[in-house]
């Protein structure tokens, strides 16, 4: 099932190169085709093209060989689907508004929602690490080594 | 937590050992509260990046703040220029680049700012050299024609890519003596020489300051100097002038130093102004420049914006002429030289 | 250089108490920024160049050379401790130093690790003084032909090493890293390619944010997807290891070593490629292969022999040429240049007691690097004992900093997160990411040299077989290939069917 997905994702994907990397121009008054900017991308891009077909043809045929009955949503539960998917919307959140407030109060914030959302502990144990995060993290890069964050 | 503690009062200590003492130097009209970042658009190690520490080092007394350098390296520079564009107006970020990079982004396309939306410090000129191989057959400039006309487009030359200050100076040679020759660009100035050094191309017309040292280390013979006087390099002798083979040769080198947005407010760039003739008055600046084979300069204000406007009729119609253009340089209202 | 002079220089470095200080605190700068995922070596260096730039020329140059030590040395804790890389020298170091710390031995792993970046400094410095201008010489043999293969020669690598069980997949991610590495101007022409006319595009995914959202997300959401509590048992009383353990060794330290060295007197090749084919070649080597990746002592000390080898030998190129041999190298050498001085040819002629100084200085510094690496071990080691989830919040803190400070770029910072979302689709599927690290490392190489080498002889291919070293090159690459497939594994397997079971474990 993952290779199969993976294979027609990877399949699209190169495609998509090699389509971009033909229509780069092969000829003009700097280049052949020997040097051409578009030359070695279309190899690469042809290349993973085979194996992401390899890829999705071996997947397809141990899927018809195993036949296995649909839990995926109960699998998805068990996997953590939803953990994961909340820990990437904070991450875009904390990398979205990067330079919209304060390093330091971002910083705190994020480790704040991590905390309480992740690890269940009380609000103050919470608040306390993440207090301490955030002034670490922002006084060492910005004093110490000088380092400039948004 | 505790060693970053400590290194954190180590680095205190050094800092104070270095003698960096704020709130000296005369009255200012703006005095930075925090340290100032020249984004540099170029991989350390390199001309601009060089010249941009050096010049930092010595702006930091006046301003009495530090100055740090970042690399932001990508797109033969177009990347760096437009992050300082986009920072706010406070003139905490600066950058620093080649009079050629600033003119180029435009013309090439890569950018819509044009090398009218800044303000240049520029404290070193370096010209074009012409050099080969020690042992190169090739003795002189008329030699260089000659091996060129004798084998049409196969001469090779190494430039640190297409479009860089190296390339510039091959298209101006190749328009000049009406000769063609074959391109074979590299990553940077440096890996473009020791091409040179190491026999895979036969000829490099790199800045001075990039082939010095392997000019003095007699590895490269310089041929001759893309200027109408001869370049005088410590350790090495005399260049001659590009100009005793090939009279109108046009002058063909860069300008280096900082450069902040053309609209910072004006007490800004007057501080940055006064910190700056400090800097490049003093002997590290002037020893520098001598060492690295250019030509010490001082140029601020209106006199480096006319410098940068003469150098950018040259270097936009070379583009262009060599098809590299994305942007004619009339639409650009930069006129014909 | 004679050893008395190297004497000399060394005892007046180690009575002189402010150089001693000096050093001793560049190497806690350096392993500081190496441990820290997205700090490097490069970036701790450049820092330092201008916060130095007042002290006299040989405190600044100690300053530097022990913070580039430091921060080669240090990248491993992370390695171990949290599977992610300090900087792109240590992505070989996760593959069997992170089993290791799973199986409680983090504290044993960082000091086998620590002393075996010792042994590789020092053979690397040693290369150093006593082959400099030899050396160097070699740096000129490499031209476009040779840096083709060698490419190459790192992508075949990594490909079969990282995905034992499953090769397509890591050829796939390897593929994967190049493909995506051709997005910017291209290397000759400048041509904008896959950029959409976006000007943040055309300088391509830079490579530190690609490994720190690879590495970094993808083990962070690996953590954050799990509910139980995950803290590992971890044994904190072996730190040093035992010296007879370390030196039954003594094959792969001085095999990497050598290896570290060679690759990195190459210009623009560095401590990343030399620790991925010292641990290649190690593996090769051994006499227990399928140990490695599950936690091998051969292989963490192949790879850290290996990179840190490679700073005496990308030193060498610098002193003597004045070309850098890796990217931190440049910075040492724009240091010294503004300091007066140039590196080149004539370095030894007009400051000819400067190599001995270096020399003297990497000394100090690789003894100075082992013993506060070592001295603080137990502590460090008790990050394993925070639950990883409460830990992983301030990885993703620390690893979106690093991506931004590189550069001061936000783009960098969404390269990151898209690259960390990658990361851990590609592990869900069983795919590894370091081939496609990798090829962000290798693919303008290959690429740009390729292409340069075609047009240097106007499309003949000649010179890529007829070049000494570059034909030497693709026998390796090819002989690679050839063993991971099963024709001569069955061909040799015959062939020793025929003879009497002697010595023939390799």
């Amino acid at each position: 099932m993952a290779d199969v997905a993976a294979g027609l994702a990877l399949g699209a994907l190169s495609l998509a190169f090699l389509f971009g990397a033909l229509r780069m121009p092969m000829h003009t008054m700097h280049w052949t085709w020997l040097n051409a900017p578009g030359l070695v991308p279309a190899v690469l891009a042809a290349v993973l093209l085979v194996q992401a077909l390899f890829l999705t043809v071996r997947g397809a045929g141990r899927l018809r060989a195993r036949r296995q009955g649909a839990a995926g949503r109960a699998a998805a539960l068990q996997w953590g689907a939803g953990r994961v998917a909340l820990t990437l919307a904070l991450a875009f959140a904390f990398a979205l508004l990067m330079g919209r407030m304060p390093f330091a109060i971002l910083t705190a914030l994020f480790v704040f929602a991590m905390t309480v959302a992740f690890r269940g502990t009380s609000a103050w144990k919470a608040a306390a690490s993440a207090l301490i995060t955030a002034v670490t993290v922002s006084w060492v890069f910005t004093r110490v080594f000088l380092v400039p964050l948004p | 937590m505790t060693r970053l503690a400590t290194t954190a009062v180590v680095m205190f200590l050094v800092a104070g050992l270095m003698g960096v003492d704020p709130g000296q130097a005369g009255p200012a009209p703006w005095r930075p509260a925090r340290p100032i970042t020249i984004i540099v658009p170029w991989a350390a190690g390199g001309s601009t990046d060089m010249t941009a520490r050096i010049m930092a080092s010595q702006m930091e007394k006046p301003l009495g703040q530090k100055i740090v350098i970042v690399n932001s390296p990508g797109a033969g520079g177009a990347i760096g220029m437009k992050e300082v564009w986009d920072r706010p107006r406070d003139g905490y970020t600066w950058t620093a680049n080649s009079s050629t990079a600033a003119i180029s982004y435009a013309v090439l396309g890569q950018l819509d700012l044009t090398h009218r939306d800044w303000l240049y410090f520029y404290s070193l000129y370096a010209p074009n050299v012409i050099a080969v191989r020690a042992d190169s057959p090739i003795k002189d400039v008329k030699g260089l024609i000659d091996a060129m006309k004798a084998r049409p487009g196969a001469v090779t030359v190494s430039s640190a890519g297409a479009g860089s200050s190296g390339h510039l100076a091959s298209e101006t040679f190749r328009l000049a003596a009406g000769t063609t020759y074959r391109h074979i660009a590299y990553a940077g100035g440096a890996p473009a020489v020791v091409a040179a050094v190491a026999g895979e191309v036969e000829v490099v017309m790199q800045l001075s300051m990039e082939a010095a040292e392997m000019l003095r280390a007699k590895r490269l013979r310089a041929l001759a100097v893309m200027s109408s006087t001869p370049l005088e390099l410590d350790g090495y002798g005399t260049i001659p002038a590009i100009t005793a083979s090939i009279p109108n040769f046009p002058e063909t080198g860069s300008y280096f130093g900082v450069m902040v947005p053309r609209d910072l407010p004006a007490g800004v760039v007057a501080a940055v102004d006064e910190a700056f003739q400090y800097a490049a008055d003093t002997f590290t600046l002037r020893s520098f420049a001598k060492h690295m084979g250019t030509a010490h300069a001082a140029l601020s204000g209106k006199r480096a914006s006319d410098v940068t406007e003469a150098k950018a009729r040259r270097v936009a119609w070379t583009l262009f002429d060599a098809g590299l253009a994305k942007r004619s340089p009339a639409d650009l209202g930069i006129p014909k030289p | 250089m004679t050893p008395w002079t190297l004497l000399v220089e060394f005892t007046r470095l180690v009575t002189n108490p402010v150089m001693l200080g000096l050093v001793l605190l560049g190497a806690q700068i350096g392993i500081v920024f190496g441990m820290l995922p997205g700090l490097t070596a490069t970036m701790a260096l450049s820092l330092l160049t201008g916060l130095t730039f007042g002290l006299p020329v040989d405190y600044a140059i100690a300053v530097l050379i022990a913070t580039y030590v430091g921060a080669i040395t240090g990248g491993s804790r992370s390695a171990v401790l949290i599977n992610i890389p300090g900087t792109p020298a240590q992505a070989a170091v996760c593959l069997d130093g992170y089993p290791l710390a799973m199986q409680g031995r983090a504290a044993e792993a960082i000091g086998l690790s620590v002393t075996a970046s010792t042994l590789g400094t020092l053979f690397g410095v040693s290369m150093l003084a006593v082959f400099a201008p030899l050396l160097g010489q070699v740096a000129l043999k490499f031209g476009s032909w040779e840096f083709f293969w060698l490419a190459i020669f790192g992508i075949v690598i990594a490909g079969s090493l990282t995905a034992p069980t499953d090769p397509v997949k890591g050829w796939m991610a390897g593929f994967l890293g190049l493909l995506l590495a051709t997005v910017g101007l291209d290397g000759i022409h400048a041509f904008p390619r896959f950029t959409f006319g976006r000007v943040e595009l055309q300088g391509g995914f830079a490579l530190i944010p690609v490994l720190v959202g690879a590495y970094g997300m993808g083990e962070i959401l690996g953590v954050m997807r799990r509910d139980e509590r995950l803290v590992v048992e971890t044994n904190l009383y072996r730190v040093l290891p035992r010296v007879r353990e370390v030196l039954r060794h003594w094959r792969h330290i001085l095999r990497s070593g050598l290896i570290g060295t060679v690759i990195g007197v190459v210009p623009g090749v560095g401590e990343d490629i030399a620790s991925w084919v010292s641990y290649d070649t190690a593996k090769r080597t051994s006499r227990t292969p399928v140990q490695f990746g599950k936690g091998s002592i051969e292989g963490l000390i192949a790879a850290e022999t290996g990179d840190n080898a490679c700073i005496g030998g990308a030193t060498i190129p610098v002193l003597t040429l004045g070309v850098p041999g890796s990217a931190p190298a440049a910075v040492l050498l724009a240091a010294l240049t503004i300091h007066g001085l140039q590196p080149g040819p004539l370095l030894a002629l007009k400051h000819p007691h400067v190599i001995a100084e270096i020399v003297a200085i990497f000394v100090a510094a690789t003894l100075a690097v082992f013993v506060l690496s070592l001295s603080l071990v137990r502590p460090m080691v008790r990050v394993l004992l925070v639950p990883r989830q409460a830990l992983m919040p301030i990885v993703y803190v620390l690893a979106v900093v690093g991506s931004y400070a590189i550069a001061a770029r936000q783009f960098d910072v969404y390269v990151m997160l898209g690259f960390g979302v990658l990361g851990f689709l590609m592990q869900a599927a069983g795919f590894p990411v370091a081939p496609l690290v990798l090829g962000f490392i290798l693919g303008p190489m290959a690429d740009d040299n390729l292409r340069r080498a075609l047009t240097l002889t106007a499309g003949d291919p000649t010179p890529f077989f007829t070049r000494p070293i570059s034909a030497i090159l693709m026998a390796f690459s090819g002989l690679t290939v050839l063993s991971r497939t099963p024709l001569p594994g069955w061909v040799a397997g015959k062939f020793r069917a025929l003879r009497p079971r002697s010595g023939g474990a390799r």
